[in-house]
């Protein structure tokens, strides 16, 4: 899959997760640049992320992003 | 590793205390901020029994507001006491489902213990902190 597809359907999930339709996610993006973003819907976001792509993160691959760009590089290894 | 621990989250800890005082719990722990965890955090106990956190999250701490909203006051979180934070931390992340929230960090309601949280599909969230 295109990682701007990716990057597309990771926005959905976003948006639907934090419940804020008007979030607009770039590959630079980080937790400081979204205000609902937290540890604990971190793992409510990679919960929905892995449901919907059917993939599985390992704790050093949560752990190892930086930004989106680099959770949209791992999603599209799997 | 013993069960410190159960975390609720609540709108106003001392209203809290009031009502947990029905049921027999005392004030263990007066009310501390942890700006890290945007939560101000007291304890209630009751003998020989592990404690209850209360935890009354901060305006702008959004995930827990939410989850306060949706809920109300509710448990959310178990807490086990451990010897070491950083090697259960470095086991737990090797385990398949189990989730760092976060890398261990210091806990201003534990004296700067350190502290870290798991998700785990089957048990929610766990918190360790460490002996």
């Amino acid at each position: 899959m295109e990682k701007n597809q990716i990057l597309e359907e990771v926005q959905e999930i976003f948006r639907e997760v934090l419940d804020n339709e008007e979030i607009e996610l770039e590959n630079e993006t980080t937790a400081d640049d979204i205000e609902e973003w937290d540890s604990l819907t971190h793992i409510q976001l990679i919960v929905a992320i892995e449901k919907h792509f059917k993939i599985k993160f390992t704790s050093k691959e949560i752990l190892s992003w930086q930004n989106v760009g680099e959770m949209i590089d791992c999603i599209a290894t799997k | 590793m013993k069960l410190h621990h159960i975390g609720y989250v609540i709108e106003h800890i001392e209203e809290a205390q009031q009502n947990f005082e029905a049921l027999g719990y005392k004030v263990a722990q007066a009310p501390v901020n942890d700006d890290i965890q945007k939560c101000r955090i007291a304890f209630i106990a009751r003998d020989g029994e592990p404690m209850i956190e209360l935890v009354e999250p901060y305006e702008n701490n959004k995930s827990l507001r939410k989850m306060l909203t949706q809920r109300g006051n509710t448990p959310y979180h178990m807490c086990y006491e451990v010897e070491n934070v950083e090697a259960l931390f470095d086991e737990l992340s090797e385990k398949e489902g189990w989730m760092p929230l976060f890398r261990p960090v210091e806990a201003a309601a534990f004296e700067n213990r350190l502290i870290t949280y798991f998700y785990n599909a089957q048990l929610g969230y766990v918190e360790f902190v460490n002996r």
